[in-house]
């Protein structure tokens, strides 16, 4: 499996690293063991309205977020989606940025007709027609939809995913969808840490800024935080998860220094089945870190930095799955209104591309 | 499943830690396996020490101050401590007893099998060790590393061949455990610096003076009478300056050829004589060395 996925010293087109080694077969219908060992620990971290009657198989879902807007979280989307898709999984791309979405923008659409919106605000479309091909093969988007029509709804529960949750979670059965990317947006609102929590794994975009690095660690706090309410829902003490949360996150209550994972371990002793439920359903979740816009080798070390502290801070299982150089093909590529890894193929921003691409799979299992 | 269940398909031995013995496992502070070779430990510290570092954009918003001292003590102290072959298998074995204290506790490995994938080594910086994560509160133990032990521990003994007993840890410190580093018997420089409370009385010191000026200062013996003078037993000698007790009595018998390299033995009667008040200590040493230099002309020749 190693030498399987090195993206390293590679030549040639990034395709190849991504499918040499498969078979035709395995293409049509690629699993992964890794997943499939891990899914109880999965649901133990999932919020109430997700997967409530989820089939056996569902397809990967990997969210993309990171706290601060404008560091790159739709173009890795969008351009990793495409990478997959070129390696043969079929990918459903979902913008969830809701309010602001413009992922069809990158793969050089217009507005599109039917959008999540139609879908879940109006309930006038089914999940089947929302679903638009790309310029990228293998690749299926659902577009976010106008913008206005959401700023209508703004404070709507979570009980408004429910049918977006089931449509996705059908989509393997339905579509034949192997992996869902989640863009989400800017910000630490409910449901983007919803969706964070509720993937396989969640990827943190960063640039090499003290902001978007305090962003980076305030998404991931808001992330525990909501693993510890869903958590505490689960064993049906919920009272117990908001004394842990006061715990942890209120500065009046909780003990000053020390890490989540220390206070997490100190206070097992008081709440042991709701701790080690905690921990379980940490440990069915990975975190990956990509810095985006790197100019230098102290750039690059900052993901593998925040890999380590953060695996230590929160206990989360965290992966540094690679980085994104500073080019300037990011932008040209956006204004000839097409996807960068079709528009410069052979870029060295399109090889970051297939390097993190082929990480993802790699660690999960791929 | 129901819910207690899968409680316990988690390690429950995350609490007992802070119970009763409290150990800190270093190895779980450097993130490295218990059976690490000593290039793994460096190399994670080096990993560790970079990572943990006020400079580091990284860190930016996550960690107080305060946290981020203490992350770097509890670094340093862990590879103080592993890094020393013999400090090493000390708390090796205060960590199997604590450990099988614990063990009474139901116990399950949850070690995460994350799949193997190429961790794509980004400027040389990390080793593969993130790609097989174990899960860092798990508790694990088994005989293997018991055997690592005992193996490790006899090895460290024909290492030491020729110090003669150090003392095990247990005997010698059982009394005073405040800093690991002396617990696991590794000398630090506040160590080094005390002086024993008898050394500071006033009559003492003048007896102890009178001791020098009548007495032969190349000679072992002096010293010895300075010692007994001063109430210093041996053992609390060797506890205090960090030579062995072997080292201790060769030097005081004047056993030149069973004593190291003459810069070692200055070194030795150095922190000697300063632990028992004696400060202005060099043309005792010069003494000595010159007793001992000419001893081994005369083999030589």
């Amino acid at each position: 499996m190693e030498t399987r996925w090195s993206t390293r010293g590679a030549s040639g087109s990034s395709l190849k690293v991504l499918g040499t080694s498969r078979t035709a077969k395995q293409l049509q219908n690629p699993t992964s063991d890794y997943l499939h060992k891990n899914r109880e620990a999965w649901e133990a971290g999932l919020p109430a309205h997700v997967g409530l009657d989820a089939p056996k198989d569902i397809p990967t879902f990997i969210a993309i977020g990171g706290g601060k807007g404008g560091v790159g979280k739709s173009l890795l989307s969008a351009n990793v989606a495409a990478k997959l898709g070129q390696a043969g999984f079929k990918v459903l791309l979902v913008d969830l940025d809701l309010g602001s979405a413009n992922l069809h923008t990158y793969f050089g659409l217009g507005m599109p007709k039917k959008s999540l919106a139609d879908f879940i605000l109006y309930n006038r479309s089914p999940f089947k027609d929302i679903l638009l091909p790309t310029s990228a093969p293998g690749v299926l988007l659902a577009a976010g939809g106008k913008d206005e029509s959401w700023s209508d709804t703004t404070d709507f529960g979570s009980g408004a995913f429910v049918g977006l949750w089931d449509a996705m979670l059908y989509a393997k059965k339905n579509f034949n969808i192997n992996v869902v990317i989640l863009d989400l947006g800017a910000g630490t609102h409910r449901h983007t840490i919803d969706f964070f929590c509720s993937a396989h794994m969640g990827v943190i975009t960063v640039l090499p800024e003290p902001t978007s690095i305090e962003n980076a660690y305030s998404f991931l706090k808001a992330t525990m935080w909501r693993l510890i309410e869903n958590a505490g829902m689960h064993c049906n003490s919920c009272a117990a998860a908001d004394e842990i949360k006061d715990q942890l996150f209120n500065p009046q209550k909780a003990r000053k220094g020390g890490s989540h994972m220390r206070k997490l371990k100190l206070l097992h002793k008081q709440y042991p089945e709701l701790i080690d439920h905690i921990f379980y359903a940490l440990k069915g979740r990975q975190i990956g870190f990509v810095v985006n816009q790197i100019r230098s080798q102290r750039d690059i070390d900052i993901g593998n930095s925040m890999e380590s502290v953060s695996r230590n801070y929160f206990g989360f299982l965290t992966r540094s799955l690679g980085y994104m150089n500073y080019d300037d093909a990011a932008w040209k590529s956006l204004r000839n209104r097409r996807l960068l890894v079709l528009d410069f193929p052979h870029c060295i921003l399109t090889k970051r591309m297939s390097e993190v691409a082929a990480n993802m799979l790699g660690s999960l299992g791929y | 499943m129901d819910q207690q269940e899968k409680a316990y398909k988690v390690a429950s031995t995350a609490s007992g830690k802070e119970d009763s013995p409290i150990v800190k496992d270093y190895y779980e502070v450097l993130n490295v396996e218990k059976d690490a070779s000593f290039k793994e430990i460096r190399e994670a510290f080096f990993r560790l020490k970079n990572t943990y570092n006020s400079n580091n954009q990284a860190l930016y918003s996550l960690l107080e101050e305060d946290d981020l001292e203490e992350s770097i003590e509890d670094i340093n102290e862990a590879y103080a401590i592993l890094s020393n072959a013999e400090s090493r298998v000390n708390y090796d074995r205060e960590l199997v007893d604590a450990k099988i204290a614990t063990e009474s506790q139901v116990r399950h490995d949850i070690t995460v099998d994350m799949p193997t994938t190429k961790s794509q080594s980004i400027g040389g910086q990390r080793s593969g060790g993130t790609a097989n994560s174990t899960w860092t509160h798990e508790q694990h133990i088994d005989l293997g590393f018991v055997k690592e032990i005992e193996g490790a521990h006899s090895f460290h003994e024909e290492v030491s061949r020729g110090k003669e007993k150090r003392g095990s840890y247990h005997d010698v410190n059982a009394g005073f455990l405040a800093s690991p580093r002396r617990r696991y018997g590794l000398g630090n420089n506040a160590a080094r610096k005390a002086i024993a409370p008898a050394a500071l009385q006033t009559d003492i010191q003048e007896k102890v003076s009178e001791l020098i000026a009548d007495g032969d200062l190349g000679d072992g013996n002096l010293y010895k009478r300075i010692r007994q003078l001063v109430g210093v037993s041996k053992e609390e000698m060797q506890d205090h300056i960090k030579v062995s007790i072997g080292y201790i009595d060769h030097l005081e018998e004047n056993r030149f050829d069973l004593l190291p390299q003459p810069v070692y033995v200055k070194g030795f009667l150095k922190s000697y004589l300063r632990f028992l008040g004696i400060s202005a200590c060099d043309h005792l040493i010069k003494a000595y060395a010159e007793r001992l230099n000419d001893w081994i002309e005369k083999k030589s020749s």
